[in-house]
């Protein structure tokens, strides 16, 4: 039996959450449920709990990271971000992404230029994350709701990228 | 698969006296064994008193030493003394280098690594086992009795051959392997526990041949690690190596035999760790043409040669910490473990980076046996630290191979885990039955640049029109890191079979043999051993069918379900009374089988009291 992501956490079903409820209940889960409580069992034993287990912490991860959180409640309501019907972007946003990726590669040695870019682009997710709780609240609104999520996706990539950029210099 | 009994905390879950269960620190160039002994872990010293046990196997043509006992053979008989074998687990020959400098010979026509000994070929695994054996055997001669499980550290970094590879070493070596956890983890439940520290800690973990740094959040018996990184071959052997590379050069010392090269190692080695208390070190290395050179090296001259290797632990570090979205300010405490961490440059390196003391209240050589000690001790179901819960990450990231040579990836690295990630593949030849996956693991986008885990092939897939079969194919990795693949087909919803090829490693079949070659030479009777392990496990699971059946069977089974499940019980325990191992245990896998849905039912059962809220008052508390 697979239950809902947020039924298993006990969570209410929305995009804003109790972030400290999530800790406290998945370590409750944890708590009766982890491999590590059927230890002394023989291998085939512990089958059954590792599943529950990987479930949970997979439940965990998607509802702690507020754009997979996105992604997931899009799911429940049977739309998949990444399907093709949904590819297009709108063409400022391919022209700050491309503005972005430009500036990473020509100053993928420079600290400042790097750590300026990364400060942008935090300022840019942080308004597209505090967008997304509205977009959510009145289920009108998904349309919005699937082009944010969509554009974090590009965003958390691009960060990665600068991330290990200046990972690589330091 | 079996029925679980859900043990109710403050309960163990079977019904029994103490059991002996340790945990052991299988190091590079040092191996540790610890138990919890009245409340407390403790290092189980050997005969000679000895808490660190060399790494150390010697082949000679009659005999097998181990640890203490080697050591007079490696700068004797080199090429039948191995060392340092944690560096080859996991690997193929082709991955080892600076081969010239090692003593040993090895079998070019496997791909596998193979030493030649007097004793014949040894795989990295066997050797592994033989230090185990030594463990195993110091841990039962000092406590009297027999270990019945065992937790085994590993570093954070190691990849899933790596970890299979030791789990196979201790299944060698006749060991119940209760959980391999990570050296950096382990650490911390030692500091956790012993000296009740709470908050976000960077765990530096320096040890002989591997460098790991752990970031965990420690609350209340919950230690969840965020995140992990490090370095497969870093440690304090290439210190040595630089001291040793360096004499050699100004000694213009070339052509040295396996024997000298290896005493010049330890007198390296001797040096270094001098130049832990001492500003200069001083050494006379005598080499077998009857040459002798008196050497001096001062600690600034030692600092500057291997600088470069302090530096190499950074990257990592900054790697986990931005993984772990965290900035060196809300770092609480910065804890050093592994003997390599005695190294004055090191300690001021690290301090200067975190702008913080560091943490060295527990032996750095010690503090990962007696983190792994505290585990054993609660996973072998004594009761204790019933609170203590470790969650730990998968170190790096797992894909498969898509077209062009690129990696998809489908577990990220730091994900908690148990985790299992499906994937859906469709035929694209029409009646195809058959399809192939190759199983990679790391961070970079070619499969070229990635560690080749596996190549599985699924079989059994209905003839169908291209694209229309619907193969979902489950990745998991459970506690111990390890990976493990099935496949169903989803439009018939047929599991499909798959066959494995480990890209490295022994296979089930190689392990058998080895195990009983190895019966054999200790003149042990395989066949008693196996009837002894067959009832117990048969009388293992009957206790836990039978609590959990008798707690809410009625309940939650149909009246068939509940009488099956009962007569395969009593059909079980009177195949215990015969002695035949292999009816026992095809009677056991009945009652496994027939109890499968049983245990699902059982753990939703805990969810659904988890959710209930039953167990929130005690971490309120």
């Amino acid at each position: 039996m697979s239950l809902n992501f947020f039924t298993l956490l006990q969570l209410p079903e929305t995009f804003v959450i109790d972030l400290k409820k999530l800790d406290q209940n998945y370590q409750n889960l944890q708590k009766e449920i982890h491999p590590d409580r059927f230890a002394s069992l023989a291998d085939e034993a512990k089958i059954a709990s590792i599943k529950k287990a990987a479930e949970v912490n997979d439940a965990y991860q998607t509802l702690k990271s507020p754009i997979r959180r996105a992604e997931y409640l899009l799911h429940l309501y049977s739309i998949d971000i990444h399907d093709e019907k949904y590819t297009a972007v709108p063409q400022d946003f391919l022209m700050q992404q491309m503005e972005w990726r430009e500036e990473l590669e020509t100053q993928k040695k420079n600290k400042q230029a790097l750590e300026k870019l990364a400060s942008d682009i935090q300022k840019n997710k942080s308004e597209m994350l505090s967008q997304l709780p509205g977009y959510f609240e009145s289920k009108n609104n998904l349309n919005s709701a699937i082009k944010v999520t969509r554009e974090l996706n590009f965003i958390e990539k691009i960060e990665q990228h600068i991330n290990d950029a200046l990972i690589e210099i330091m | 698969m079996a029925l679980l009994q859900i043990a109710e905390p403050g309960q163990s879950t079977l019904p029994h006296q103490h059991k002996l269960a340790v945990g052991i620190d299988l190091g590079t160039t040092n191996s540790l064994v610890a138990t919890v002994q009245s409340g407390l872990p403790t290092i189980l010293k050997d005969m000679d008193e000895h808490k660190l046990i060399p790494s150390i196997v010697y082949y000679g043509e009659n005999e097998t030493k181990v640890g203490q006992e080697a050591l007079p053979y490696l700068s004797t008989d080199a090429k039948n003394t191995i060392v340092s074998v944690k560096r080859f687990m996991g690997h193929a020959l082709t991955d080892i280098q600076y081969r010239d400098s090692l003593p040993y010979e090895f079998n070019e026509a496997s791909p596998d690594i193979q030493i030649k000994t007097d004793q014949g070929y040894k795989h990295p695994i066997e050797i592994s086992s033989d230090i185990l054996k030594k463990l195993k055997e110091t841990a039962e001669v000092s406590l009297c009795g027999e270990i019945t499980g065992a937790v085994i550290t590993v570093p954070a970094y190691f990849d899933d051959a790596q970890r299979q590879a030791t789990k196979d070493a201790a299944k060698l070596a006749g060991l119940h392997v209760l959980r391999l956890i990570n050296e950096p983890t382990a650490a911390a439940v030692a500091y956790g526990l012993d000296q009740k520290k709470e908050g976000t800690f960077v765990i530096y973990d320096l040890g002989g041949g591997t460098f790991d740094v752990s970031i965990l959040k420690l609350h209340k018996g919950i230690f969840e690690v965020l995140a992990t990184n490090g370095h497969p071959h870093l440690g304090g052997d290439d210190f040595d190596q630089a001291i040793a590379e360096m004499i050699k050069k100004e000694n213009r010392l070339d052509q040295l035999s396996h024997e000298d090269k290896r005493s010049l190692i330890m007198h390296a080695k001797g040096l270094k760790e001098k130049l832990t208390e001492h500003s200069s070190a001083k050494t006379i290395i005598k080499f077998s043409s009857g040459k002798e050179i008196a050497y001096m090296l001062d600690k600034d001259r030692f600092f500057e040669l291997t600088h470069d290797l302090v530096l190499k632990t950074i990257q990592p570090i900054r790697r986990a910490l931005s993984d772990a979205k965290l900035s060196i300010e809300s770092i609480d405490g910065v804890v050093m473990v592994g003997g390599a961490t005695r190294m004055p440059h090191v300690q001021s390196e690290i301090k200067t980076f975190f702008k913080k003391e560091l943490l060295n209240d527990l032996n750095p050589d010690e503090v990962v046996a007696l983190g792994a000690a505290r585990q054993a001790h609660t996973l072998a179901g004594n009761k204790s630290d019933q609170d203590l819960l470790l969650l730990d990450v998968t170190p790096l990231s797992l894909g498969i191979e898509t077209m062009g040579g690129l990696v998809e990836k489908i577990i990220h690295r730091n994900s908690i885990i148990p985790i299992a990630k499906a994937q859906e593949f469709t035929t694209y030849k029409d009646g195809q039955t058959a399809m192939s996956i190759h199983v990679l693991q790391g961070e970079r986008e070619r499969v070229s640049d990635c560690r080749s885990l596996a190549n599985f092939t699924l079989s059994g897939i209905p003839p169908m029109v291209a694209g229309s079969a619907k193969i979902r194919v489950t990745f998991q990795i459970d506690a111990d890191g390890l990976l493990s693949v099935s496949a169903t087909e989803l439009s018939t919803n047929k599991e499909t079979s798959m066959t494995v090829k480990p890209s490295y490693g022994l296979s089930e079949e190689q392990i058998t043999n080895m195990l009983k070659q190895s019966f054999e030479k200790a003149g042990e009777d395989k066949e008693i051993r196996a009837l002894s392990e067959a009832k117990v496990e048969g009388e293992q699971i009957i206790t836990a069918v039978q609590n959990a059946l008798d707690k809410n069977g009625r309940q939650l089974l149909s009246q068939d379900e509940f009488e099956n499940i009962e007569a395969a019980i009593l059909v079980l325990s009177s195949s215990l009374q015969l002695n035949d191992p292999d009816l026992i245990i095809s009677h056991t896998k009945n009652l496994n089988t027939l109890t499968e849905s049983f245990a699902a039912i059982l753990m939703d059962e805990s969810v659904g009291k988890a959710l209930k809220g039953q167990s929130i008052d005690k971490v309120n508390l």
